[in-house]
């Protein structure tokens, strides 16, 4: 499934939990706590707004769920699809294509 | 639940969305902030301070709200298509009740159930009217818990209501020499039954009310 256009910052969260999820299955609050670990705190952000960006992903084919019952909760374990590792693959080179052309312009800015 | 939760329950509820999607979204958020507030009073928070801490990281109002407005694939098809859901569905299904009536009765003559056609008319008789008000208190409890405008709801019970007293079913058992008949017309509707079936169908509405 190939990702929407994604002009800068949008599509980074997806990018984030895409890629967390392919390592292994995760509930939300682990999820924002490995995106919190793996960026030093640096990205932060309401933490429930992950959940419209999974239930979306999921929507779209791109994770899977499923449900466990721990300490009397539900928990609702999210993983990636075979559709999400290729929108993850597309999303990544899209990212990396983004971060060349800006340390390039920022290394060397090129006027008209 | 605490009360914010409920809030943005409500919030999301009136906005559209699907309610399974909705109460699977509040069930994540509060097992979300009860992690939050576990984790930080394991860390040595006070359980107050643990719990304020947990919603603020959970997000604001309209933080948690917002995004799952934007995607309009969580609307519910009540949302969408209010008079196919509300008007149009009820009113098949009681089109299709009243079609099976009759075939079970057709069905019924043709067995050694013939000569109790008339009590077994009389049933369908009553079962058609039963089913307008059944199938309103199921449009009210839809419509209640996708916090609905009743617009389209009422309008869909008047229908049913109108269909079932327009309803006339004529069943005759077969006599010695005659043949039976079963035949269903429809009519002007008769204001009592029509008044009845009218205050019996919204009396969940009354009650409601009553409580609220």
């Amino acid at each position: 499934m190939a990702p929407n256009s994604s002009p800068f910052l949008n599509g980074v969260p997806e990018l984030l939990v895409l890629r967390l999820l392919r390592d292994r299955e995760m509930y939300g609050y682990e999820i924002v706590q490995a995106i919190r670990g793996a960026s030093g705190e640096t990205i932060s952000f309401a933490e429930g707004v992950i959940y419209p960006l999974l239930h979306a992903l999921e929507r779209d084919g791109a994770l899977t769920t499923r449900r466990q019952i721990i300490n009397g909760r539900s928990r609702v374990y999210y993983s990636v699809t075979p559709a999400g590792t290729g929108r993850l693959q597309a999303l990544a080179e899209q990212w990396q294509n983004l971060n060349q052309t800006i340390a390039a312009i920022l290394a060397e800015p090129r006027h008209a | 639940m605490p009360d914010r939760l409920l809030a943005l329950r409500e919030d999301l509820l009136r906005a559209g969305l699907a309610p399974r999607h909705v109460e699977r979204y509040l069930a994540e958020l509060s097992d979300h902030r009860a992690d939050i507030a576990e984790n930080l009073h394991a860390a040595g928070l006070a359980p107050e301070a643990a719990h304020a801490e947990a919603e603020r990281r959970l997000g604001a109002h309209d933080a948690l709200l917002l995004p799952m407005l934007a995607d309009r694939r969580f609307r519910s098809p009540a949302a969408r298509w209010p008079a196919l859901f509300y008007l149009l569905l009820p009113l098949a299904i009681q089109a299709a009740i009243i079609l099976a009536g009759i075939l079970a009765l057709l069905l019924a003559a043709a067995t050694n159930l013939r000569p109790a056609i008339a009590d077994l008319g009389d049933i369908l008789a009553l079962v058609l009217l039963a089913a307008p008000i059944v199938l309103a208190w199921l449009i009210l409890v839809a419509a209640h818990r996708r916090r609905a405008g009743l617009h389209w709801p009422l309008l869909g019970i008047a229908a049913g209501i109108l269909l079932a007293a327009a309803l006339r079913l004529h069943v005759a058992a077969p006599m010695p020499g005659a043949a039976g008949q079963i035949g269903l017309t429809l009519g002007l509707p008769a204001p009592l039954p029509l008044l009845v079936l009218a205050l019996v169908s919204l009396l969940p509405l009354s009650l409601h009310r009553r409580l609220e």
